[in-house]
C-alpha cells in the first residue's frame, strides 16, 4: 500500500528542484509545493503513474504576505485513504497558470471558478467563459481576493452576459429553466433540439451563488461558520457543518470524544434517508408517477419528526461545534430512533419489491441516461451517480470520519450506469444507513460530548476533510488563520462535480428524458452555488450580516 | 320550432350544462379516489366547480405574436365537438329513432374533435414547448386510431350493423358484447385508448407538465382555460358512456332501475380509469408509439380474428 | 340550345382561342387574360347548358372517318355532363388565379394555349363515345400534359416532364392495346354500347390495361411517381389544375366509365379495385408525413385521395360509386384550394420549403382560412365536404365486408382500417402543414409579407365556400349530380339527427354560447404577454419549432425508417424501375453492336436461316 512518504519520494526522485517543499501536515495529508512550470508535467506524471482521483482546486490569495496567489489542486488516491494537494505559488502581477483541463476533464469548472473569483487565469482551457459569476458582474473585479471587501457591490454591466452555444443547422432551442416546473432551483440548460431528439446542449447555472466563502473568509468565527455551513443546502446540511468541522479539527490537532463521532454519525445517517426518499419521491414525480412521490414522502416523514425530536429542529440540527456536538442523545429516545426506522426499513423495503417490478418505471429509466464507466472516471463524478457506473468510491470507507470506520457496512455499487442502477444505488444505501444506525446506537460509547478545545487555534495549518453526502462527496478545505478566524475556507459540493457530465448524458436523448436525467443526478444547486440572499418583500438585496445568520 | 329541441337537447340537458356539471363531479370523484390511493385527504367535493369558477374571472392573456382569433377560436372547437358527441351518446340510448346510417363514424370523427382543438391550441401559441405538445398530441392520435378502429370494426362485424341502435338493439338480444372473447379483447383495446384520449396517465405525454411546461396548454389561463377543462371534465362523462354502449349493452334513463345500473357501469369504468392512472408513470412519445402500435394493435387485431371465426 | 352546337363549343372553342392565344405576342398580357377568361366562361355556360339539356347521343354524321366504321360519336349522359361542368368549373378557377398569380414567365402565351387546349379537349375526351375518338382526345392530353408540366425552363422541370409523358404515354399506349381486345372482342368501338364482363385472361388483361391509364392519369399507385416529380418544379397553377383537379376528373371519369359501362367487373376485379385504392391511401400518406416541401407534401396528399376514389369504385355497390364519384369532386375542390393556397404563399415569400416558413396567420388571414378549411376537408372533419364523402365510401365498405365472410371478408375490413387510419395520418400531415405556414413562429428571414391581391383571393373564397356547401348541403350534388349517373339505384335516405343542416347550426350555436362566455363582464380583457419560456432571454429564430420538427418518433420508428430512406431514393418508383430495366437490355443489346460490318452480315445471315425455318414449318 502506498504512503505519503513513498508518494513524496517519487515525486523528489523524479522532479527535484521543482518540488519546492512537500510536508504530511495532517496524518495522511500530503501538501506539496510545486513551481509553477513543472505543474503539468507533475500533474501528467501523476496522472500515469498513480492515477489519483481529481477533487477541486481552490486559489487563496496571499498578496499580503507574499504578493502571490496560492492554487491548491487536490487529489484523492482512494484505496490509500489519502489526499495530495498540489500548491503552486504564482505572481500576483501575472496570475497566469497552465490549464490542467487538457488533463483532467474533470477541473474544467474549478479552473473557471477560480478565474472568476480570483482572477488566475488558466491557458489553454478549452472553454474559458465565465462559470460563477452573475452576468452583469463587472470584468475585473474578483471577490475573492482579500483586498475586496465582503459588503461591496459593484456597478452593473449587463455586457458581459455569457454567450451560451448556438443551435447547430436545423436545430431549435427548447430552454429548460431558468423557471422550471420540476426545477428547484434555477439552472438553465439550453437544449438544441430536431424534433423530440437532443443533438447538443449548454448550460448555464450558479443563479443562485451567494458568495458564503467570502463571508467566512471575511467576518466569521471558527464556531459561527458551522452554522453557516449548515445553510449551503436545503438538504444535507449537516454534511457540510461535519465536513467543517472535521477540517478544522484535523488542522488544528483537536481530539475530538467518541461519543461526539457516534452522534454525528447517526444524524448523518438520518439526513441519508430522508435525503434519498425524498429523492425518490422528486424523481418518481419528473416521470409523472406521483402515487410513489406520496407514499416515500409519507414514508420518510418519520424521519424528519424524529429529527426534530432530537435537535429542535426537521433538517437544520444546529448541533456541530468545533471539537464535538452540543446536543446529546439521551438514551431514553433510543428506542423510539429504532422504532422509526426499523418502520421505515419495512416500508422502504416494501417499495423497493414493487417498483423493482415495475414494467413501466424500467421502461423510463432502464437504458436512459446512460454515463459509461470511463466518461464518470474522466469528469471525476461522485456519489451514487459514479457508483451507478461501477465506480468503487465513498469516503465513508476511502477517507474515513466520525465513526465510520467503526461500523459495518456494505458500499452499494451497480454496474448499469443508467438511471435504474443510481436508483438501486440510493435505494440500498437507505438500508444500510439504517443498519449503520442501528449499530452505533449499540456501541455508542457514554462519555463527553465535546473535547478541549485550545483558547485560540494556531494560524497557518490547512487540511481537506471529505464527508459523503447523500449526493456524493462533499469537500471542506480549510487553512487558518491569524485572530481566531480561518484564513481560506473552500467547499465543494459533491453536485459541482456531477453536473459536469449533464450534457455527456443529455445528448442524443430525447427531450422528455432530459428532467429525469438531471434528477438522477440529484442536483442540489444551491449546494453548488453558494448564493446571496434577496430579501422579496423590500426587493432588496442585502448580504446579511453575521448576526442575522447565526441567529438562534 | 323544430329546430329548438335539438338546441335544448344540445345545451342544456343532456347536453352541455348537464354533462358539464356531471363531469366536473367525476373529476372531483378522480381526483378524490387518487388522494386516497396517495394516502392523502383530497380535496372538497366543490374543488372543480370552484377551479373552473375561479379560472371564469381571472385575466385572458394572449402570448405575444400569436393570432388572437385562432387562439380564442381553439378551445370553442373541442367543447363543441365533444358537446356534440355527448348530445348524441345520450340521445341515442335514451330516445328512440335518432340513430341514423353512420351515426358510430360520426361520432369517431367528433371525438377526433378535442384532441384536434388542443393541437390547434399548442400551434398557435408561438411557444416552443407547446409546438412539441402539438407535435406529441398529433403523433399520439396517429397511434392510438390504428388499433382503436381495428376494436371498433371487431364490433361493428359481431353487430352487422353501423347503426348505434343496432348495436344496441344486439346486445339486449345477444348477451353483452364483452360477454364474449372477442368482446373482451376489444374492450380492452378501446379502454386503452380512451386512456390516451382523455390524456390521462401514462399518456398525458402531451400535457407533461413536469418535461414540457404544460405543453399545449402552456399559454392558456382564464376563460379559455376553463373551457379546456369542460372539454376534459365532459369527455370524463362521455367516453366510458360511449364504452357502455357499444360493450355493455347500453344505458336507459327511464326508470330508477335503470339510472342504478348506468351508475354501477359508470363507476366500474371509472375506477378502472383512476386505477391505471394511479399506477403507471408516464410514458415517452416514441414508448407509447410503439406500444400502440405493437403490443396494442397486435391484441386488437387477434381480437378481430376472434371475433371472425365467431368467438 | 342545339345540343351539336353546344358540344361543338364545348370542344372547339376552347382549341381554337388556344390557337389565337399563340399569336398574341406576350407583352399584351392583359389582352390574352381576356380572350381566355371570356371562353372560359362561354365554355361554362356551355356546359351547364349540355347538363340541363339530359342525356342523349350526338353522332357527328358530316364527319366519317372510314376506318372501321368510326363516327364522330359523343354521348351526353348523367356521369359526362357533370364531369363537363367541372372540367369547366376548375378551368374558370384556374385561370381567374393565374391572372393574379402567375408570373411574366418566358413561356406565358403556350401557358395559357395550352390551358384552354387542355379543356376544350378534355371536353372531347368526357364527351367521347368512340374508343378512337377518346384515345385521340387523351393522346393530345397527354401531350398538353407534357408540355404545360414543363412550361418552367431548366432541367429539373424537363426531366419531370419527360418522365410524366413516358409514364402517362405508356399507361396510353396500354389502354391502345386494351381497346384492341375489346374491339376484338365485341367488333364495336362504341362505348355506350359495349358491355364485356370480365371473367377471363383476355378480358382481365383488356380491363387491367385500360383501368391504368385511369390510374395514370388520376394518379393512383403504381403509376403515381410523376406527380411528386413535378411538384417542385411546375408552377403551383398547374398543379392544381392538372393533377390536383383534371387528371383526377380524368381518371375517375374514365374509371367509372369502365366500370360502369364498358365492363362487366365480378368480385375479383372488384378485389383489385380496392386493394390498389386501401394500399394507395395508406402509403401515399405515409409519405406525405414526412415531407419537407409543401407542393410535395400536398402532391403525395392528393394520390392518396384518389385511393378513396377507387375504393369507392371497387366496391360496386351504389353507395360506394356514388361515395367514390363524390370524393372526385370534392377531392378536386378542396385539393385544388389547397395547391391555390401554397402557390399564393409561395408567390409572397418566395419560397415552399416547410422549415422556412412560419407565422403567416398575419399576414394573409384569407389564406389561412380558406387553408384551414380545405385542410380540414382533407382529413374529413364534419361538417365538410370530406367526411360526406367518405362516409359514404366507408358506409360502403363497411356493408360490403359485414356481407362477405372468409377471407375476402377480412380482407375486406383490412382496406377498411387502411382508409380509415389514413384519414387520421391524412390529419397529421395537415396539422403539420397548417403549423409550418400560418401558426407558428414567424421566421426572422420572412419580411414584408403581403396579402394576395384578389384575383389569387376569389377563387380560394369560392372553393373554401364550396367545401362548406358541399358539405353542409351533401345532399344537393349528390341529388342533383351523382345519384342520376347510376339512374335511381341510389335512393337518398334520411340522416337524422345528423342531417348536416341541423349539425352545423347546433355548431355554430354552440360556438356561439362559447363566445357569449366572453361577454362576461370580468373576462373582456385580453391582455398580450410575452411567451414563458422559462425566463432567458432566447433568439427567436432559435425558439421557432418549424412543422418539420413534427412526428420525429414516427419516422425513426425501426420498421419504417428502411422503407422511407428506400422510398427518399426511389426504389419504389416504377419509372425508376422501368428505366433500370429498359438500360439493362439496352446494354446487353447494344453488346451485338460492335460496329463491324462482318458481325451484322452475320446476323443478317442467321436472321434469314430462321425465317427461311419458319416458313418452312407454316407450310
Amino acid at each position: 500500500m502506498l504512503t505519503a512518504r513513498e508518494i513524496t519520494e517519487t515525486l523528489k526522485t523524479k522532479f527535484d528542484k521543482q518540488i519546492i517543499k512537500a510536508e504530511e501536515k495532517v496524518s495522511n495529508q500530503l501538501f506539496v509545493r510545486v513551481a509553477p512550470d513543472a505543474l503539468i508535467p507533475v500533474i501528467c506524471f501523476l496522472n500515469k503513474t498513480f492515477s489519483p482521483r481529481f477533487l477541486v482546486n481552490a486559489a487563496t490569495d496571499v498578496v499580503q504576505q507574499s504578493g502571490k496567489y496560492v492554487v491548491s489542486y487536490m487529489f484523492s488516491f482512494d484505496r490509500e485513504k489519502i489526499f495530495l494537494c498540489i500548491q503552486v505559488a504564482i505572481d500576483a502581477a501575472k496570475p497566469d497558470i497552465d490549464s490542467i483541463t487538457p488533463i483532467i476533464a474533470g477541473a474544467n469548472w474549478s479552473e473557471r471558478e477560480t478565474r472568476d473569483l480570483v482572477g488566475i487565469n488558466p491557458r489553454n482551457h478549452p472553454d474559458p467563459r465565465r462559470l460563477v459569476l452573475a452576468d452583469d458582474w463587472p470584468e475585473g473585479v474578483y471577490p475573492l481576493r482579500k483586498d475586496f471587501p465582503y459588503n461591496y457591490k459593484p456597478p452593473s454591466e449587463p455586457q458581459n452576459k455569457v454567450p451560451l452555444k448556438k443551435p447547430p443547422e436545423g436545430t431549435r432551442v427548447i430552454p429548460i429553466g431558468p423557471f422550471y416546473p420540476v426545477l428547484e432551483e434555477p439552472a438553465y440548460f439550453k437544449l438544441f433540439v430536431d424534433g423530440e431528439t437532443i443533438v447538443d446542449c449548454d448550460y448555464r447555472g450558479f443563479y443562485s451563488h451567494r458568495g458564503i466563502e467570502k463571508i467566512g473568509d471575511s467576518k466569521l468565527t471558527y464556531n459561527q461558520i458551522c452554522f453557516m455551513a449548515e445553510r449551503i443546502c436545503g438538504i444535507c446540511g449537516f454534511i457540510h457543518s461535519t465536513c467543517y468541522c472535521e477540517a478544522v479539527e484535523r488542522a488544528a490537532g483537536i481530539e475530538v470524544p467518541l461519543r461526539a463521532h457516534y452522534i454525528r454519525t447517526i444524524m448523518l445517517e438520518l439526513e441519508r434517508i430522508h435525503s434519498h426518499l425524498l429523492w425518490l419521491g422528486i424523481a418518481v414525480h419528473i416521470i409523472g408517477f406521483d402515487t410513489l412521490l406520496m407514499q416515500s414522502w409519507r414514508i420518510r416523514e418519520p424521519v424528519m419528526w424524529l429529527c426534530e425530536k432530537i435537535s429542535g429542529n426537521r433538517k437544520t440540527y444546529g448541533m456541530n461545534l468545533i471539537g464535538g456536538v452540543r446536543r446529546d442523545i439521551p438514551s431514553g429516545i433510543y428506542d423510539e430512533i429504532i422504532r422509526v426506522i426499523e418502520k421505515i426499513e419495512r416500508e422502504t423495503t416494501e417499495v423497493i419489491d414493487a417498483v423493482m417490478g415495475d414494467t413501466s418505471l424500467h421502461v423510463r429509466l432502464k437504458n436512459v441516461g446512460i454515463l459509461t464507466e470511463e466518461v464518470a472516471r474522466d469528469i471525476c463524478t461522485v456519489g451514487p451517480t459514479a457508483r451507478g457506473s461501477n465506480i468503487h468510491i465513498d469516503s465513508r470507507v476511502d477517507h474515513p470520519y466520525a465513526a465510520y470506520d467503526l461500523v459495518d457496512f456494505e458500499v452499494a455499487v451497480e454496474t448499469g450506469c443508467d438511471i435504474w442502477a443510481r436508483t438501486l444505488v440510493r435505494l440500498r444505501e437507505t438500508i444500510e444507513a439504517i443498519k449503520i444506525i442501528k449499530q452505533c446506537l449499540l456501541e455508542m460509547p457514554d462519555g463527553p460530548i465535546m473535547g478541549e478545545v485550545m483558547e485560540e487555534i494556531p494560524s497557518g495549518r490547512e487540511a481537506i476533510c471529505c464527508v459523503e453526502a447523500p449526493r456524493g462527496e462533499a469537500i471542506h478545505y480549510v487553512q487558518t488563520g491569524e485572530d481566531n478566524r480561518p484564513y481560506r475556507w473552500k467547499v465543494r459540493a459533491p453536485t459541482y462535480a456531477n453536473l459536469q457530465c449533464a450534457p455527456y448524458i443529455i445528448k442524443g436523448g430525447q427531450i422528455a428524458d432530459v428532467p429525469i436525467i438531471i434528477g438522477s443526478l440529484d442536483p442540489c444547486y444551491s449546494c453548488t452555488e453558494r448564493m446571496a440572499v434577496v430579501d422579496v418583500r423590500t426587493g432588496v438585496e442585502k448580504i446579511y450580516t453575521k448576526e442575522e445568520i447565526i441567529k438562534r | 320550432m323544430e329546430i329548438a329541441k335539438p338546441v335544448f337537447y344540445l345545451l342544456l340537458f343532456p347536453g352541455f350544462l348537464f354533462t358539464g356539471i356531471l363531469g366536473l363531479f367525476f373529476m372531483w370523484v378522480d381526483r378524490k379516489v387518487t388522494a386516497l390511493i396517495q394516502s392523502r385527504m383530497g380535496p372538497p367535493w366543490y374543488q372543480c366547480y370552484a377551479d373552473i369558477g375561479k379560472l371564469l374571472y381571472k385575466q385572458t392573456i394572449i402570448p405575444a405574436g400569436s393570432n388572437a382569433f385562432w387562439f380564442v377560436l381553439s378551445p370553442l372547437i373541442g367543447l363543441a365537438g365533444i358537446t356534440i358527441a355527448a348530445t348524441l351518446i345520450w340521445l341515442e340510448n335514451s330516445v328512440p329513432h335518432v340513430s341514423f346510417v353512420g351515426d358510430l363514424i360520426v361520432l369517431l370523427y367528433l371525438l377526433i374533435l378535442p384532441s384536434l382543438s388542443m393541437i390547434f391550441a399548442g400551434s398557435v401559441s408561438n411557444n416552443p414547448f407547446s409546438a412539441v405538445g402539438a407535435s406529441r398530441e398529433m403523433s399520439m392520435v396517429v397511434a392510438y386510431e390504428l388499433p382503436y378502429i381495428i376494436a371498433i370494426f371487431t364490433l361493428i362485424l359481431k353487430v352487422k350493423s353501423i347503426l348505434i341502435s343496432d348495436i344496441i338493439l344486439y346486445q339486449a338480444e345477444s348477451g353483452v358484447l364483452i360477454g364474449s372473447l372477442s368482446g373482451v379483447i376489444a374492450f380492452i383495446v378501446v379502454f386503452t385508448c380512451m386512456q390516451a384520449k382523455l390524456t390521462y396517465l401514462p399518456f398525458d405525454i402531451p400535457e407533461a407538465e413536469s418535461e414540457i411546461i404544460g405543453g399545449t396548454l402552456a399559454e392558456y389561463s382564464g376563460v379559455l382555460l376553463a373551457l379546456f377543462k369542460l372539454t376534459n371534465a365532459i369527455m370524463l362523462v362521455t367516453l366510458p358512456l360511449f364504452l357502455i354502449t357499444l360493450f355493455l349493452g347500453g344505458f336507459n334513463i327511464n326508470s330508477w332501475q335503470n339510472i342504478v345500473y348506468l351508475v354501477i357501469k359508470y363507476v366500474v369504468i371509472l375506477t378502472l380509469i383512476i386505477l391505471v392512472k394511479s399506477i403507471h408513470p408516464r410514458l415517452r412519445i416514441d414508448q407509447a408509439i410503439k406500444f400502440f402500435w405493437g403490443p396494442v394493435t397486435i391484441l386488437a387485431i387477434t381480437g378481430f380474428i376472434l371475433a371472425l371465426i365467431g368467438v | 340550345m342545339d345540343i351539336y352546337l353546344l358540344v361543338k363549343t364545348v370542344i372547339l372553342l376552347p382549341a381554337i382561342g388556344g390557337i389565337i392565344c399563340l399569336f398574341i405576342p406576350n407583352r399584351k398580357r392583359r389582352l390574352i387574360e381576356i380572350i381566355t377568361l371570356t371562353l372560359i366562361i362561354i365554355n361554362l355556360i356551355a356546359a351547364v347548358n349540355i347538363f340541363l339539356t339530359g342525356n342523349q347521343r350526338v353522332v357527328f354524321e358530316r364527319f366519317p372517318v372510314a376506318v372501321m366504321d368510326m363516327q364522330l360519336d359523343f354521348i351526353v349522359d348523367a356521369l359526362c355532363a357533370f364531369v363537363l361542368i367541372g372540367i369547366s368549373f376548375f378551368g374558370v378557377v384556374i385561370i381567374v388565379y393565374s391572372i393574379g398569380w402567375l408570373e411574366n414567365i418566358p413561356r406565358l402565351k403556350e401557358y395559357y394555349t395550352y390551358i384552354l387546349f387542355t379543356i376544350g379537349m378534355s371536353s372531347g375526351a368526357v364527351l367521347a363515345n368512340n374508343f378512337i375518338v377518346m384515345l385521340f382526345f387523351f393522346g393530345i392530353i397527354a401531350l398538353l400534359l407534357y408540355l404545360l408540366v414543363g412550361i418552367n425552363n431548366g432541367d429539373a422541370a424537363s426531366a419531370a416532364s419527360k418522365k410524366t409523358l413516358i409514364i402517362v404515354g405508356s399507361t396510353d399506349v396500354l389502354m391502345i392495346i386494351g381497346v384492341c381486345i375489346v374491339y376484338y372482342l365485341s367488333k364495336n368501338m362504341t362505348i355506350s354500347e359495349v358491355s364485356i364482363p370480365v371473367n377471363g385472361i383476355l378480358t382481365g388483361f383488356a380491363f387491367i390495361f385500360m383501368i391504368s391509364a385511369a390510374f395514370a392519369k388520376a394518379g393512383a399507385m403504381p403509376f403515381h411517381t410523376w406527380i411528386p416529380s413535378i411538384a417542385e418544379t411546375a408552377p403551383v397553377s398547374v398543379l392544381a389544375f392538372l393533377p390536383a383537379s383534371l387528371d383526377k376528373l380524368l381518371g375517375i371519369y374514365l374509371l367509372a366509365r369502365l366500370v360502369l359501362n364498358v365492363f362487366v367487373i365480378g368480385t375479383k376485379m372488384g378485389f383489385l379495385l380496392m386493394f390498389i385504392g386501401a394500399f394507395t391511401i395508406v402509403s401515399a400518406v405515409m409519405m406525405a408525413l414526412v415531407q419537407r416541401n409543401l407542393k410535395k407534401l400536398l402532391s403525395f396528399c392528393a394520390i392518396s385521395q384518389v385511393g378513396y376514389m377507387v375504393l369507392g369504385i371497387g366496391t360496386g355497390t351504389p353507395i360506394g360509386i356514388v361515395g367514390g364519384l363524390f370524393h372526385m369532386i370534392n377531392h378536386a375542390i378542396y385539393k385544388s384550394c389547397l395547391f391555390l393556397c401554397g402557390g399564393a404563399v409561395e408567390k409572397e415569400t418566395g419560397t415552399s420549403e416547410l422549415e422556412k416558413l412560419g407565422g403567416l396567420v398575419h399576414f394573409m388571414p384569407v389564406v389561412c382560412i380558406t387553408c384551414t378549411i380545405a385542410a380540414l376537408s382533407v382529413s374529413g372533419v364534419p361538417p365538410f365536404n370530406g367526411f360526406a364523402s367518405k362516409w359514404l365510401v366507408y358506409q360502403a365498405v363497411i356493408t360490403k365486408a359485414t356481407a362477405t365472410t372468409g377471407i375476402k371478408g377480412a380482407l375486406l375490413w383490412l382496406f377498411l382500417v387502411a382508409a380509415m387510419f389514413g384519414s387520421a395520418l391524412t390529419l397529421a400531415s395537415f396539422v403539420k402543414v397548417l403549423h409550418s405556414l400560418f401558426f407558428s413562429k414567424k421566421p426572422s428571414g420572412l419580411n414584408d409579407i403581403k396579402s394576395p391581391n384578389w384575383f389569387i383571393k376569389i377563387p380560394l373564397i369560392i372553393l373554401a365556400l364550396l367545401c362548406v356547401f358541399f358539405g353542409i348541403f351533401m345532399w344537393f350534388p349528390l341529388k342533383v349530380f351523382i345519384a342520376p349517373v347510376l339512374g335511381g339505384d341510389f335512393i337518398y335516405f334520411d340522416f337524422g339527427l345528423w342531417r348536416p343542416v341541423r349539425a352545423t347550426v347546433l355548431i355554430l350555436i354552440s360556438l356561439g354560447a362559447g363566445f357569449l362566455i366572453y361577454l362576461f363582464r370580468y373576462v373582456r380583457t385580453l391582455e398580450v404577454k410575452d411567451v414563458f419560456v422559462g425566463g432567458e432571454t432566447l433568439d427567436e429564430e432559435s425558439i421557432r419549432i418549424p412543422g418539420t420538427h413534427f412526428y420525429g418518433p414516427i419516422k425513426s420508428l425501426s420498421f419504417l425508417k428502411g422503407l422511407y430512406d428506400r422510398a427518399e431514393n426511389g426504389y419504389f418508383d416504377i419509372y425508376n424501375i422501368g428505366k433500370n430495366i429498359a438500360s439493362n437490355i439496352s446494354g446487353a443489346l447494344s453488346i451485338i453492336h460492335t460496329g463491324i460490318l462482318s458481325t451484322y452480315l452475320l446476323w443478317i445471315l442467321a436472321g434469314l436461316v430462321v425465317l427461311l425455318l419458319i416458313s418452312k414449318l407454316a407450310d
